[in-house]
């Protein structure tokens, strides 16, 4: 069939507000099939009203958008996309079975429930209720949904949230598998390691604006600038000289120096500086990073 | 879709004759299992209208009286009140705050199955208390009726649970969850006694008696009392009116509610 070849999702020119604030400005992107396309971007990037139009929840203020050829939030976008969404709690009151089952009855190439309910590793929970479960196995069951109809187009609205590592490694490896089955995956995340982890392409998004399209490795080294904080006899001009470093400053005696390698600044500092002494290595927030980034750009 | 489906199609999603229908109904269990499950829900709205009927019409009634068909007519409604206002009210703004009803609607589910479940779970449970309360007065309080007057009557009471789902429809779209709460008490209560489901409006000022006519809690217990010979002399053409004009108010007033996008 010829709409294999369309992309899950086409925007164009899409625009939304909320009252009088701007949440996306001009967007244009087309999301593939077979690949996982992570959204990153700190909170109020545009994320989850991106996902919103793609879901029909929402309708763009200019622009347009199709969601697997269709118009958003219509039934034939509806049976081709699963969804897990930031914050849906389920009924309570239901089993794990009895939901996984209620939503495989939407879709008309569903999976079997017990397949769907292992392969996010609740074997052992399948028959207690949704409400005495704990937060990372609601989120599990959450996934579930989204994954049980075999759906065209996986949608996941920051879906790691609340999970532990394990489960973390069980979700990606799901979300993996229906991304080579041929769907395509929309994910948001503000966790730079989880697109990097899991994605074929990173759309960074900044204040309602693509500020970057490529892939995770790409957009790393663009922003995963680190953060060197030291007690040095070296001078804070000489710092500055050191391979990689984009700014040294000084504070209440200690050097801090932001690097985009810190590898490579460390060695040449240590063999300048055989006493530096009370070293920190930290990795600068997306915040922090896209700040940088703006500004780089802006220059 | 015919009603032969209904009996044949099992409740698995492999292999549902009519698969749209195979939907609605296994969202409809779900609902009513959802309700089974919530004793809170459960136990008040089911046992109210019948410990208050064995109170009124068979403690408290005098020998003789005819407060035994007068309080069915009325609690008939009453019934009907409680798990459409709560259930369906109370319970959508409940799933509308807690993303359910979001989901659902981002689902492949089609729009009206949601609201048909909770209908139908709404429906099922007044029967329910229905039925129980037809058994209090036929075997408690020795309330003779000719067959066609307890199945009009039956009728009238089952109707009632459509205007009382649409205003709470309207409530649990239009507001949050906990003031849906408060509002579907305060609506509960005040259809209830304003509308002379708890006592006989005779017994109010001529004030809140004209009141009790813009509400559709009096017009279906008036239309009861007519079908069982108690009625207070209106025409009962009038009444359905009402009715069908209630139904219409709340039905259009949910719709437009439902209609608005992000939910």
């Amino acid at each position: 069939m010829n709409k294999l070849n369309l992309p899950a999702i086409e925007a164009r020119g899409v625009s939304h507000r909320y009252g009088k604030v701007a949440s996306l400005g001009g967007i244009d992107l087309r999301i593939e099939r077979g690949a996982i396309t992570a959204l990153l971007g700190p909170n109020g990037a545009g994320k989850t009203t991106f996902v919103n139009l793609v879901l029909g929840r929402t309708r763009p203020d200019a622009g347009s958008i199709t969601t697997l050829g269709a118009v958003p939030g219509s039934a034939v976008a509806r049976l081709g996309s699963g969804v897990m969404l930031q914050s849906a709690a389920l009924a309570a009151q239901l089993t794990v079975r009895e939901h996984v089952g209620l939503f495989a009855g939407y879709y008309p190439a569903a999976l079997p429930v017990a397949a769907v309910i292992a392969r996010v590793g609740l074997e052992q929970q399948a028959d207690r209720r949704y409400g005495s479960l704990s937060g990372g196995q609601q989120r599990r069951v959450q996934f579930a949904l989204a994954l049980c109809g075999q759906p065209d187009l996986l949608v996941l609205d920051e879906p790691t949230v609340a999970l532990d590592a394990d489960s973390r490694r069980l979700t990606w490896a799901a979300i993996r598998a229906r991304a080579d089955a041929g769907a395509a995956v929309l994910l948001t995340t503000h966790l730079l390691e989880e697109a990097e982890a899991l994605a074929d392409r990173v759309v960074l998004l900044a204040g309602g604006r693509i500020v970057a399209d490529a892939t995770p490795r790409t957009i790393k080294a663009r922003i995963a600038e680190q953060r060197i904080s030291c007690r040095s006899d070296l001078a804070l001009d000489q710092v500055a000289q050191l391979p990689a470093v984009i700014a040294a400053t000084s504070s209440e005696g200690r050097c801090i120096v932001r690097t985009a390698h810190a590898e490579r600044t460390l060695a040449a500092w240590l063999a300048r500086d055989p006493n530096l002494e009370d070293l920190e290595i930290a990795r600068a927030s997306l915040e922090e990073a896209l700040a940088q980034l703006l500004q780089k750009e802006a220059a | 879709m015919n009603t032969i489906d209904i009996v044949t199609t099992p409740l698995q999603p492999s292999s549902a004759v009519s698969p749209r229908l195979g939907v609605y109904l296994r969202e409809i269990r779900a609902e009513i299992l959802r309700s089974l499950r919530t004793p809170a829900f459960l136990v008040p709205t089911l046992a109210m209208p019948l410990g208050f009927y064995t109170l009124f019409a068979l403690v408290l009634a005098p020998p003789g009286s005819d407060t035994g068909v007068y309080v069915l007519a009325t609690y008939g409604v009453l019934a009907a009140l409680g798990p459409s206002l709560f259930g369906f009210g109370a319970g959508i703004a409940s799933d509308r705050d807690s993303g359910i009803l979001a989901l659902k609607r981002i689902s492949p589910l089609p729009p009206g199955a949601f609201l048909a479940a909770r209908l139908a779970s709404a429906a099922l449970f007044t029967l329910v208390v229905l039925i129980g309360l037809d058994a209090l007065a036929a075997f408690g309080a020795g309330v003779r009726l000719p067959a066609h007057a307890w199945l009009t009557l039956l009728a009238v009471h089952l109707l009632s649970v459509l205007p009382f789902c649409l205003l709470g429809l309207c409530i649990g779209l239009r507001t949050g969850a906990s003031a849906a709460m408060a509002l579907t008490n305060l609506s509960f209560i005040g259809l209830a006694v304003l509308g002379g489901l708890w006592m006989p409006l005779s017994m109010f000022p001529p004030a809140l008696q004209h009141f009790a006519l813009t509400l559709p809690t009096y017009h279906l217990s008036a239309l009861a009392l007519q079908t069982v010979g108690l009625g207070n002399g209106g025409d009962a053409r009038i009444h359905g009116l009402c009715v069908v004009g209630f139904i219409g108010l709340f039905g259009g007033l949910a719709w437009r509610a439902w209609s608005a996008r992000t939910l």
